[in-house]
């Protein structure tokens, strides 16, 4: 490995399964489901569909920031939470990031979007609403928020690829370091559930009306979640001079369009083999640990996304669908699938797809029926996203 | 930085579309503030209405912007037709009218009479979407929004790119649509000035809509060099690297918290120019100025007929160098480096 290689230094984490990436992954290694109902907003969709909601109270309003939580977006205090988890295991002390090269590169949907219903309602009506929700959108969007509330002087990226945007953010990351540009980078995904993408991806009759089965035959749609990854990414030369454990390195990153549909992924998977092949840098694909799929439990997806890994990698290829844990999480589902990527790498095992039961031939992989030891070599995280974006990030195991 | 060009340049302004009408602008031939609104009907030169009938304002006034760029570099649409070229969008409110359109459809209709297009036109990505498949673009696409941070990461994202052998040609697209809602938000916020006054000392913000498209490429050919894109400077950082530049153009909106660190920007450069009274107020304005500077280091406008903000009105010999400022924050400059 060269000194500027980017490797991982710090995962944090928050979903429906718990908070920490402890009580997370200790949930999906066993098998625990726990999606039902929104709680947090009410919804008549066109196709009512459980969501994998982060339980109310089971987070405690992140100090990181001296200000009071009160007026933080969801999406703030989520990735806040991970992010203390994150730079507690990379060893790096908040209040000692101000003033340094430090760079945020984060994933986002419902973060840097401008809709806030209520606002909107009562300015339909007439009636001169408030400012407080325009602020409060100006005054939260992720990376902006994270760069100006540490005083952090490295470069600042929200990404909306849609469903490849927790992907793209640790890839973008990755080629940071690699570049020079800053020494550290806090990236990774967030997420809140919100009534606009619920009734949306209803309104594209996509949604589950039962718990997703990602590759099963019977699946017959997704689940939205919520949440938060985070991945704290710096240069191996960083990571040695601060004497702190390299978890991972980042192997390869790879982004390509299919330039095929606005909503539906290329038949063939030709974007998406593009990306794995570009994350993969001419590594034997023989020697793959495993593949934690997009695996969204769409029909088509999970047809396109199997058949196309197939492809690269083999039919036997061990690919696990960790979205079945955690529902789809948007712009922080990427993240949170590096982050149980890294971990998969360093425990030597991956948990079961909850819900997959009966193999689809037009899948050709096979996911995980239970829990499964994988060896410490290579592993690969991919995301197809809504307008035909795919991505690929590698994380190889280290000495 | 090894040097990255900039090949084609697809301005979409209410003060002109293309690079001519731009430079039309740019010498005092339109008078008066920015119109509210902005035309794309300029995109049936390059796609057949039926490709157009379901793409969004947005969609269609980043498409037109890239199609221009394609064109002004003398190239065909059908050279974007592989995986060697990318796209990157920066935006930082994004698809305005679909989002609200959604919205609407919801508060008018019912939760589940919402309307898929609606939704799907309100995603961020989707407009570098629309571009992508009007191309056929099949290398890198990406969507950044980070405000005022925007530019400067979608800019440099866009050079990594084409140095580190990803693509060798990409169109960056940043821009802005206008909307109710925010032109209420402006006003209340103290903005809505009929004509922006860059480095005013109170808010003269004017949003309106408005795109840049720049063509990136390697080569001998083109506009300008991208030399570097430097992010998170300090006011002070970014006011001497500015000052070594032949000019310097400021991406000032009118915004009364960005003017200061602005004039201390102005204050140390050899020329200083801010265009924003021509196009408005947009919070990615940094690529139309980049558009504006790269067509004065080309020679294609002159710098002396350039309408003003700010600084001595000098006729000069012909610029090599420009720095375009951004300000992102309190004490925080994004500074783009060209030369010629």
């Amino acid at each position: 490995m060269n000194p500027q290689d980017p490797v991982v230094t710090g995962l944090g984490c928050l979903a429906a399964g718990g908070v920490g990436l402890d009580a997370v992954w200790a949930a999906m290694m066993s098998g625990r489901v726990t999606c039902g109902p929104p709680g947090r907003f009410a919804a008549a969709p066109v196709r009512k569909s459980p969501v994998f909601e982060v339980p109310a109270g089971s987070w405690r309003p992140s100090r990181l920031v001296a200000e009071t939580g009160s007026d933080r977006t969801l999406c703030v205090e989520f990735l806040l939470v991970a992010l203390e988890e994150a730079l507690d295991q990379a060893v790096l002390r908040p209040g000692g990031l101000g003033g340094r090269r430090i760079g945020v590169c984060l994933g986002t949907t419902v973060g840097c979007t401008l809709n806030d219903e209520e606002f909107y309602r009562a300015f339909k009506k007439g009636e001169r609403p408030d400012l407080a929700a325009i602020h409060r959108f100006l005054d939260h969007n992720p990376a902006v928020y994270l760069a100006r509330a540490l005083d952090l002087r490295g470069p600042v990226s929200t990404i909306n690829n849609a469903c490849a945007s927790g992907t793209d953010a640790v890839g973008q990351a990755a080629e940071w370091i690699a570049e020079g540009l800053c020494d550290v980078v806090i990236a990774g995904g967030v997420d809140e559930l919100s009534r606009i993408p619920y009734l949306g991806f209803s309104s594209l009759l996509n949604t589950s009306e039962g718990p997703c089965r990602p590759f099963d035959a019977g699946r017959d749609g997704l689940n939205l979640g919520e949440g938060a990854g985070v991945l704290i990414i710096e240069s191996r030369a960083s990571a040695e001079r601060r004497g702190v454990r390299l978890l991972v390195g980042i192997g390869g990153y790879g982004c390509s369009a299919d330039a095929h549909h606005v909503t539906a992924p290329h038949p063939q998977g030709a974007g998406l083999e593009r990306a794995v092949r570009q994350a993969l840098a001419g590594r034997d694909p023989a020697g793959i640990s495993f593949v934690n799929a997009h695996g969204t439990a769409t029909i088509p997806n999970d047809a396109i996304e199997g058949t196309t890994l197939a492809r690269v990698f083999g039919a036997g290829v061990r690919v696990v669908g960790t979205k079945s844990y955690t529902g789809h999480a948007l712009g922080a589902a990427g993240a949170l699938e590096a982050v149980f990527t890294v971990q998969g790498l360093l425990a030597g095992t991956i948990p079961a797809t909850a819900g997959f039961q009966d193999a689809d031939p037009a899948c050709v992989v096979v996911p995980t029926r239970e829990a499964t030891g994988v060896p410490r070599t290579y592993a690969i995280s991919t995301s197809l996203a809504f307008g035909g974006g795919n991505s690929a990030i590698l994380f190889e195991a280290l000495p | 930085m090894s040097a990255v060009r900039i090949l084609g340049l697809g301005p979409v302004l209410t003060c002109g579309q293309g690079v001519e009408a731009l430079s039309r602008a740019l010498a005092g031939e339109k008078s008066g503030p920015p119109a509210a609104d902005l035309s794309t009907e300029a995109l049936t030169a390059f796609l057949p209405q039926a490709r157009i009938r379901r793409i969004d304002p947005f969609g269609r006034m980043a498409l037109l912007a890239a199609f221009l760029a394609i064109q002004d570099a003398g190239l065909s649409s059908e050279e974007a037709r592989t995986d060697r070229w990318g796209i990157v969008v920066g935006t930082a409110f994004g698809p305005q009218t679909s989002t609200f359109s959604f919205l609407d459809g919801l508060i008018d209709g019912c939760d589940h009479l919402v309307s898929s297009l609606a939704f799907t036109n309100s995603v961020h990505n989707v407009p570098a979407a629309q571009i992508s498949l009007a191309l056929g673009v099949t290398g890198p696409v990406r969507t950044l929004t980070a405000f005022q941070y925007t530019a400067g990461t979608a800019l440099r994202t866009a050079c990594h790119w084409i140095r580190a052998g990803r693509a060798d040609h990409v169109l960056l697209i940043l821009g802005e649509e206008s909307s109710p809602v925010l032109t209420y938000a402006v006003g209340r916020m103290g903005g809505g000035a009929e004509r922006v006054r860059p480095l005013a000392d109170e808010c003269t913000y004017a949003a309106r809509p408005g795109c840049a498209a720049l063509l990136l490429g390697s080569g001998d050919t083109g506009y300008a060099r991208v030399l570097d894109v430097e992010e998170s400077l300090t006011t002070a950082e970014a006011a001497a690297r500015a000052a070594l530049a032949d000019v310097l153009f400021c991406a000032a909106s009118g915004r009364a918290d960005e003017a200061g660190d602005y004039r201390v920007l102005a204050s140390q450069a050899r020329r200083v120019r801010a265009h924003a009274p021509l196009y408005g107020s947009l919070a990615t304005s940094l690529g139309i100025e980049a558009t504006i500077a790269a067509l004065v280091l080309a020679g294609r406008t002159s710098e002396a007929a350039i309408e003003a903000g700010a600084g001595p009105e000098t006729a000069s010999p012909a610029l090599r160098t420009a720095a375009v400022a951004g300000v992102c924050g309190p004490n925080r400059v994004t500074l783009v480096s060209l030369g010629g």
